[in-house]
Order: C-alpha cells, then structure tokens, then sequence
C-alpha cells in the first residue's frame, strides 16, 4: 500500500502506547528507520523515504483517555480518527474547531504531526491553539510526556509546541491533551461570486477592517464546490460565520451590507444542510484525489494576509488552470497543478521566486512520485535557524531512524 | 577576572551603558521575589539586537552567566543573577518599530511595556490581548518570556498565542530571525522560545498578533455570600458553553483590602466578588448575561450588578488588578502564589487554601483567573519572623503540591524562575525533565543563559533555608 512513499518497508500495526516504544527500542538498536503513519492521509506531505525500514500503523491506537467535558479537555490516543473524536465530542455539545479533511481516516497523532488545519483556522486557529500535552516516543524509544491536561501552564518548556508539525521526525506521538469548545448555535454563510479575482482584493480588505469577525474567509478559484451558486464567475468568496444565532444574524446584515458598498451579489446560505456541506466541501477541497496523485503539484504558499490575492493572481498566471483554495485571512493559499513528473521541479522553482517577491513561503504539499523531488525542493532552502532543528533533531533522534529524509532533516 | 568583563563591555557599549559599582547593582539583585538577592558583576544597557549578540559573545568569552531582563516583575525570580556575571537590560530597547493594521500585526522591541503598546494601538481598532496586572511596568519580551496571561486570557489565550515570531540572541552570539509567516518547513522554535524565560535565547525582538477590539461589554459584578458557591456558579458558566472574556474571584480578605484602598464599596461581610466580562458585538451580549444571571441565582448569588459605563468598568478592572498592590494594607510581607487546576477542580482547591491557611496558622487571601482554574493565593506573613517564613513557604509547597494532584501545574503565567525548581520533579518524570534539558542544550550549549533557572540542576540555587537573612530589611 505504501510501497510508492516507503518503498521496501515492512508495516507493523500496534494497539497499546507500550508496543509504541518496544518497536522504536528495538529499531533503534538496529539502526532501522521507522515511518509512523496514523491515517495515511497527508503522506503526499515530504520526500520519498530514501531507506527500507519499518511503517509503524498507529490507528488501532484508538481509546479515548479521559473527557472531562465541564472542563473542556480531552485526552486520547494518538491514533483516533478525527471523525471519531468529533463524535465523541458531540455527545456534549463540543467540538475541537479544526476542519481537517478525510476525517473518517485522519487521525489525532497525524493531525498534529503534519499540523493540519482548514477554513476555520482564520477565527479559531490551528492545533498550536488547542493543544495541551502530548505523551511521545523519542528515537530511541523512550515515552515522555509533555504540557499537561489544564487551559494554562507555564511550567517548563513548551516542548508541545516543538512536536506540533513535526512530522514524525523527533518522536512517535502515542497521546494527546486537546481544549475543545462549545459548538456554537448557529453556523452560516455568504458567498460572493466574483467577477474578476481582482475584485476581492477591496471586498477582503473591507471585510477586514470592519466588524465582522468570520470563522472563515475561503477563495476558491479554478475547481469549484458543488454548493457553489454560481460556478459562471471567476472565483467565489466564502465567508464562514458562527455564533449565537441573534450575532450570525447580525453579522449577515453587515456582510451584505459590504457586498452591496463594493456592487457585488451575495448569497446567504442559512439551512443546517447546507451550510454543513459547504464546511465540508471547504475542507474536502484541500484533498488531492488518489486518482490525481501521478499528475498533479500541491503548494502551499503562505503570504501576509494583505498580498492574498496578489499572490493568487501571480499563480493564476502561470497557469489559467490551477484551482487555488485561498484562506484569505490567514495568507494561506492551497495551490493544484496539472503537471507532468517531469515538469514539477522547474514549477516549484518557478512558483517559489514568484512567492519569494512577495514576500512568502512555498512548501510543497503533494507531487507525482514519479518525479522523485528532493527535500530541498519540496521544503525549500532553511534559514540559520537550521543549525538549533538540527541539534534537537540529534538530541530526540540520536541514530537518525524517525522518518529519515521525508522532512528537513536528513 | 571580572574588571577585563567590564572593560570589554565598556568598550563595546559605552561606559554609560554598563554599570559595575555596587550600589549601583544593588538594584538588580532581585525581581518581584524580593526574598531572594545576588549580586551581578555588571548590568549592561545594549540598545540594538547586534549590541546584545556583542554582549553575549563577550560575556562566552570571559564565561560569565548572562540574565536577560526587561522590567524585572518577575514574581518567581526569574531574573536572579545567579553566579554573578552579566545582566543585560533589555529596557532601552523600546521601540515599537511596526504596527500593521491590514494584517494585524505589530513588530516590537523586547523592551516595549505592554502599556505602551496599548497606548500607541489606539485609534487603529486592535490591541495586544496578554494583560497581566503588572501591565504598567512589564515588557512585551518579559511577557514572552514568562507566557503572561491575565483576566482575559480565558477568551483570547495566552501570550503564546499572540507571538508570530521572535528575533532571538543565542548564547554564542548568533542573531535568528523567526516568523511571522508560519512555516511548515521548520520546527516551531518561536513556540518554544515563549515561556523559557530567558535561558533558551535572548528575544530582542516579537512579532506580535493583534486583536481587534470588541464592539461592546457587559462586565458584571456578582457578589455571593459564600466562596464555595461563587467558584461553582463559575465552574458552571463554563460548563454551560458561554466562554466570558474574563471571570475573575476577589474573595472577602482581598475585597476589604481592596475597599481600603480605592472604596468602592464591597459588602464587607460577603465571602466572595466575582467580575464576569462578556464582549463581542452588542447584539449578543444582553442573552449570554441573562444566561449568567440565571446560573450565578441558582448558586443563591446575593447581588449582580452590571457596570452602567466605560468609566464604572474601568473602575471595576483597576480593582482587580491593583488588588495584590492594596494587599500590603494587610501585612507586612506576602507572597502571591500561581497554581491552576482543571476548571471544575476549582471549588474543591479553594475550599484546600482555606484549610491549608487553618493548618499553618497563615492567612491566605484570594485572587484568581478563576475561569481558567488558575488561582492566585496571597500568603500573608511578617518577613521579620523566621518562624512564620517558613510556614508561609510550606503552606505555599503544600497549595501547590495538592494542584498537582488535581492534575493541575504548578504555574499557569509567573513561570518557574527559581522558586519553583524543587517542584518540577513532582511535576514531571525524570525522563520529561531529561528532554527538556537536551532541548536547553540544543539551544544554549553552553549553559550561560539563564544559569540555574527552570530546572533541577547543580546550578539551581538552594533557598529560603532557615538561614535566609530577613532580619536587615
């Protein structure tokens, strides 16, 4: 199954946080590499494993810990589904606001190894936000626990925060503390098809500085949601809002109102149904279909939230027909390419220089295996800062086995 | 050995940035945890980011310790100059060199007060959310440096989640430059440079993430007849799904101190006030009061009174947050502890302090970020009196002992400095400690940042034994 990311490597399931550190201990007296997978959904996320060694499957690692719900946490393993923990959470009213896609498969360990988020991250934030403790493996099989299970904790270093996006590489996460919230009364949305994507740059821009605080602010250009109303226009803007239903009312008002002030049309969207596919279709969007994988080149470019739509505009250039998913207030662009293997690394090349002039960053998110993309590319150049990564890397990680080569380490 | 340290630093800064006369360091031997004092061999005033990396290259050469220092209120004596050697003054670096209100965002020196920062954002809609008590005199770099909260931590978070990026100093001189772009490519070093008090790296520089201004308020003031149902009605509101902007408990010893000070006139015979704020846009608010009202009367709440304007608000919040100052009308000395609990542990660790002050014959009086779990205790005792010192120490160990039972911590926004040393090891197992010590390594190699702070080591300071000098103050 993962035979084009890790090729040669046998796979070992666990079921209890111990094997976690039995299978690390034992790698790591034989100096064998160890690919920790939990849902297998971002592992387009990262070069190709250059070493045979072993796919540590961390699914089964599935039980929920403990969930005080009046105290707005919960602990569990590693290796629960998102969609899992989203029902859990229900039950009470609460939720953990970061849309993450193939939830049915992603799981919690995953999500905060590859540090996942999705339109919601403009008003909520990311996993930096709500995590609150971890219990992890380090690399020569050793557990330890960091943060702890309460909103607020100064003690020690916030090593939490290291493992967040860290993909595997300075431990195997077998647990995790999460604050949740209260989920809010009413959800709903207001989109605006757009007849130029130029036109969003002073409706985003108004959209800002007025009032309104939406959980989300999409632009989607190229590829289109099925509950778009207008699939004719040059992009369409999704603004997310959610709160006590007398404020998402209010906040309707003062959208449209702001549409109107710029001359655009917009459609409110208030029916339960509705508005959950779109948050669903929002979050689905940022997936690569499996049948797309050979031929297709995801980016993520990150720009300050004002150049957004400059950007987006630099990427529509290069290609009439890549689809953007924009989190317009957060400067985060998802970016999909048509692109033969061959073809990737020179698109990369050309994308970076473009984000480098505005200012930004570009990672690679995905690419055709076939074309074999080297770290440097993918990540782009490192900074100084490298040099402190690389000392915690060797301190975590002293015989290099955890994920060797697939993040910025060697 | 030390006159070749002062000299170079002379030279390199100008000997009207670097002090080295005693009476001089005197002032620097301690922060807001008095009890403690070291001297420094110099204290250095560095005005620019390459000045600081100078400085701590310098100080590798000569091997002397360097402690980072912005306003110095720290309550956990985190800016003691243990073994002596540099203390480098982080306060002329004061300027606010960015403020971009498109993108919400502000660059900032490390010396920048938080009250300044707040002065120079008015007008532009936004402000920086971390509001410690001591937001007059503390600085952005201390607040990172400590992860400060404050009363409306509970809706908006805590320093770190308002930090995009930091420049820092390591400890061989090397300048980094991290943020604000969040970076998939790299680990998130900034995240672990908030809250390590200044022996990770010395920040000179913070990207700050700006929040706008709500539309509107309703702060309440609930006053309740007994303690026990004020820190139930607040486990409540906070079960109920209403996330207030703050709730804060004053309980009777610190309302009457409070009351002396200012007359604002709290009940004096109710055992507890608690300061509910909601905000957001005003059509929402009036519903999430009517909500709270109905959960504070459940737990027999014996008044709620709602601030009528932005004067009586203001009033309200100068209270609380000058309430640990006004504590000195009641005692000669005291100690403001930090400990936080799971939420709903809240009326089970109050009812602890009241019986923990019984035991050690201690008065305890009680502020708290109560909607957070996270308690403030004073502990009121006459520094003169050897006897009463150390009941006050061990009531304190014991409050903060039974947090950790709770399955709490030991400190939610003062940070461990030195004071809390001896208790990271019933906090965390020995290999947690372990990882944290190689992540120090990772950043300073050396050891000189911060020699002896935040954990167990040959360095940290043995304290407040019985022999601690009180009796010259």
């Amino acid at each position: 199954m993962f035979d084009s990311i890790f090729p040669g490597s046998e796979t070992i399931q666990v079921a209890h946080q111990s094997e976690v550190a039995e299978v690390v201990a034992a790698a790591y007296a034989q100096q064998r590499p160890i690919y920790p997978v939990g849902g297998a959904t971002s592992l387009g996320l990262g070069a190709v494993a250059g070493k045979p060694g072993t796919v540590l499957r961390l699914a089964k690692l599935n039980q929920r810990v403990d969930y005080p719900s009046r105290d707005l946490t919960i602990t569990v393993e590693a290796g629960m589904k998102m969609a899992e923990l989203a029902k859990c959470l229900s039950a009470e009213q609460q939720r953990l606001p970061i849309d993450v896609a193939s939830a049915e498969s992603a799981t919690v360990g995953g999500v905060v190894a590859a540090n996942l988020c999705g339109p919601r991250r403009y008003r909520y934030g990311t996993v930096r936000d709500y995590l609150l403790g971890l219990t992890v493996v380090d690399g020569t099989g050793q557990s330890f626990s960091t943060g702890g299970r309460v909103v607020k904790n100064a003690a020690g270093y916030d090593l939490t925060r290291l493992m967040i996006g860290s993909l595997g590489a300075l431990g195997v996460i077998t647990q995790a503390t999460l604050m949740v919230r209260p989920v809010p009364e009413m959800s709903a949305f207001v989109v605006v098809p757009l007849p130029s994507l130029e036109k969003a740059e002073s409706l985003l821009a108004s959209l800002r500085t007025s009032e309104l605080e939406p959980a989300a602010l999409s632009l989607v250009v190229g590829d289109r949601l099925a509950d778009d109303p207008d699939r004719g226009a040059a992009a369409t803007l999704w603004i997310g809002l959610e709160s006590s239903e007398i404020e998402v009312r209010w906040m309707l008002d003062l959208a449209s109102r702001l549409c109107r002030e710029q001359g655009l049309p917009a459609v409110f969207i208030d029916a339960p149904d509705r508005v959950a596919s779109i948050w669903r279709g929002l979050t689905e969007h940022a997936a690569v279909r499996p049948d797309q994988r050979a031929a297709t080149l995801a980016v993520e470019l990150t720009v300050l939230p004002s150049r957004t739509v400059a950007a987006a505009v630099r990427l529509h250039q290069f290609d009439p027909q890549a689809s953007l998913l924009c989190q317009a207030g957060n400067g985060v662009i998802l970016a999909w390419f048509s692109c033969k293997p061959e073809n990737a690394g020179e698109l990369v090349t050309r994308i970076r220089k473009a984000a480098e002039e505005l200012g930004g960053r570009v990672v690679v998110t995905d690419f055709p295996p076939e074309s074999r993309l080297d770290r440097s590319t993918i990540w782009g150049p490192p900074g100084p800062e490298i040099r402190v990564m690389q000392r915690i890397k060797r301190q975590f990680d002293p015989e290099g086995i955890l994920n060797p080569g697939r993040f910025i380490f060697e | 050995m030390k006159k070749p340290l002062t000299r170079d630093l002379r030279r390199c800064l100008g000997a009207t940035s670097v002090l080295s006369e005693l009476g001089d360091l005197r002032v620097y031997d301690c922060d807001g945890l008095t009890i403690e004092k070291r001297l420094p061999d110099a204290v250095v005033f560095p005005a620019t980011t390459e000045q600081v990396a100078e400085v701590v290259r310098i100080c590798s050469r000569h091997d002397a310790p360097i402690v980072a220092r912005g306003a110095g209120t720290s309550l956990a004596g985190g800016c003691l100059p243990i073994g002596g050697g540099v203390v480098v003054m982080l306060t002329r670096m004061k300027r606010i060199i960015e403020v971009n209100v498109a993108d919400r965002m502000a660059l900032v020196e490390a010396g920048v007060l938080n009250l300044q920062l707040a002065r120079a954002l008015t007008g532009t809609g936004l402000h920086f959310a971390p509001d410690p008590s001591s937001q007059i005199a503390c600085t952005i770099g201390g607040n990172v440096a400590t992860n400060a909260g404050g009363p409306h931590t509970l809706k908006y978070g805590v320093t770190l989640n308002h930090v995009l990026g930091v420049e820092a100093v390591l400890g061989d001189g090397t300048v980094m430059q991290l943020g604000p772009l969040g970076d998939r490519a790299a680990l998130d070093l900034t995240g672990v440079l908030v809250g390590s008090e200044g022996t990770l790296a010395i920040v000179t520089r913070v990207w700050i993430r700006l929040t706008p201004n709500p539309q509107d308020y309703r702060t309440l003031r609930v006053t309740f007849d007994s303690l026990d149902d004020a820190s139930n009605a607040i486990s409540d509101v906070i079960a109920s799904g209403i996330v207030p902007a703050a709730m804060e408990l004053m309980d009777q010893g610190i309302l009457a101190a409070v009351d002396e000070a200012f007359q604002f006139g709290f009940p004096a015979d109710a055992e507890a006030v608690v300061v509910i704020e909601l905000d957001g846009p005003s059509v929402g608010l009036d519903e999430q009061r009517d909500r709270i009202t109905e959960i504070c009367n459940r737990h027999q709440a014996r008044e709620i009174l709602q601030a009528s304007d932005a004067q009586q608000r203001a009033l309200l919040w100068k209270c609380r947050k000058m309430a640990v100052g006004a504590v000195g009308r009641l005692s000669p000395s005291y100690c403001i502890q930090d400990g936080v609990v799971p939420r709903t542990k809240l009326p089970h660790i109050i009812r602890r302090i009241t019986e923990i002050s019984a035991k050690y014959s201690i008065r305890i009086v009680n502020v708290a970020h109560a909607g957070d779990g996270n308690i403030h205790p004073i502990l009121l005792f006459d520094e003169r009196d050897a006897d009463q010192v150390q009941r006050a120490l061990a009531a304190g160990k014991e409050l903060l002992e039974d947090c950790i039972r709770c399955g709490g911590s030991v400190t939610a926004e003062h940070g461990i400095g030195i004071e809390k040393i001896s208790l990271m090891e019933s906090l965390f197992a020995p290999y947690d400690l372990k990882m944290m010590e190689k992540v120090r390594d990772a950043f300073n190699p050396g050891g000189g940042l911060g020699l002896g702070k935040v954990l167990p080591s040959p360095h940290a300071p043995t304290l407040l034994h019985a022999a601690v000098s009180i009796g010259d103050v």
